[in-house]
């Protein structure tokens, strides 16, 4: 009788995951974040292109706007925004998202000076007394320079830009954060996961 | 009786120590760890599976609580059949012992 029970029990746990299984899944989407709005619930993000998050393209347009998750559960920790897209130390460029144009504007730049292989616990973008990542970008509008840390490029640069370029936000030169969005419905995420602040090794 | 009235005060005691560390371990409220993964590049069962775990974590943990005990099993048996056609029998034994 027991064993029937048990049996039982097991082909109806089985047949109803597979029928939810077998039901219409969601997909997943993942870019840069260029603005965040907490109070209106909303989360703009670019694309990346080739979906390869080892070498990412963020190129893809017009920006995608979502919904964030309603549960708070499902929520990850709140993005940081940023509009640099890309930097290009080989040929001196400087790629950032323009929202006057909602286009991509590619600045070439003088530099100043170049450190590479400099990780994230190095004591020039650490600080070891504070325990916390030193702030980035660093813009000096008196010398007109700016210092970039890219985490994944390994690569500390400051830069030399013309004055106009100095009376845009900060962010302007700053890398938003990452993150993977799970959907079933177009620009409503389900669940939302902040790739550049999720550690699954830290205890 | 004696015995158990030391073993139960014991335990209050580590009971005590326990809810004490709970309690200073509820500092900053932390943002809950959110994992969505990556099913962008996969195809197929993979991309199946990897959704199932986007959706929900309990048909995900069923599920795969559910396969494993069914593949061991179809894997025992498929062992059991290749075992006994090049000829190792674990049906019976014979003892070499006189």
């Amino acid at each position: 009788m027991i064993k029937k029970l048990s049996l039982f029990t097991i082909l109806t746990v089985l047949s109803s995951v597979f029928i939810f299984a077998c039901g219409e899944l969601g997909k997943v989407d993942q870019g840069r974040v260029i603005e965040f709005d907490k109070e209106k619930g909303t989360v703009t993000i670019v694309r990346d292109k080739k979906a390869n998050s080892k070498n990412p393209d963020y190129s893809y347009l017009p920006p995608v706007i979502y919904e964030i998750p309603k549960d708070p559960k499902e929520m990850g920790q709140e993005p940081k925004t940023g509009k640099r897209m890309k930097l290009d130390t080989g040929n001196s460029q400087i790629v950032i998202f323009d929202m006057a144009t909602q286009n991509f504007k590619t600045i070439t730049y003088k530099l100043v000076e170049q450190k590479e292989n400099i990780g994230k616990e190095d004591p020039l973008v650490y600080d070891r007394a504070a325990d916390k990542p030193k702030n980035f970008p660093v813009i000096d509008r008196e010398k007109k320079t700016i210092t970039i840390y890219s985490k994944r490029q390994k690569v500390l640069t400051t830069l030399s830009l013309p004055t106009e370029y100095f009376t845009l936000p900060d962010n302007t030169w700053d890398s938003g954060d990452e993150v993977r969005i799970y959907y079933k419905e177009e620009g409503k995420a389900r669940r939302f996961m902040n790739v550049s602040k999720t550690d699954i090794f830290k205890k | 009786m004696c015995k158990l009235w030391t073993k139960l005060t014991g335990v209050m005691v580590m009971a005590s120590f326990v809810v004490s560390d709970i309690a200073l371990a509820a500092g900053e409220k932390a943002s809950p760890l959110v994992i969505v993964a990556d099913t962008r590049r996969l195809t197929g069962w993979e991309a199946w599976f990897a959704n199932l775990y986007n959706e929900s974590h309990v048909y995900f943990t069923l599920l795969t609580v559910i396969t494993i005990p069914v593949v061991g099993v179809i894997l025992g048996l498929i062992a059991d059949l290749v075992m006994s056609h090049i000829g190792i029998d674990l049906k019976s034994r014979e003892l070499a012992e006189h």
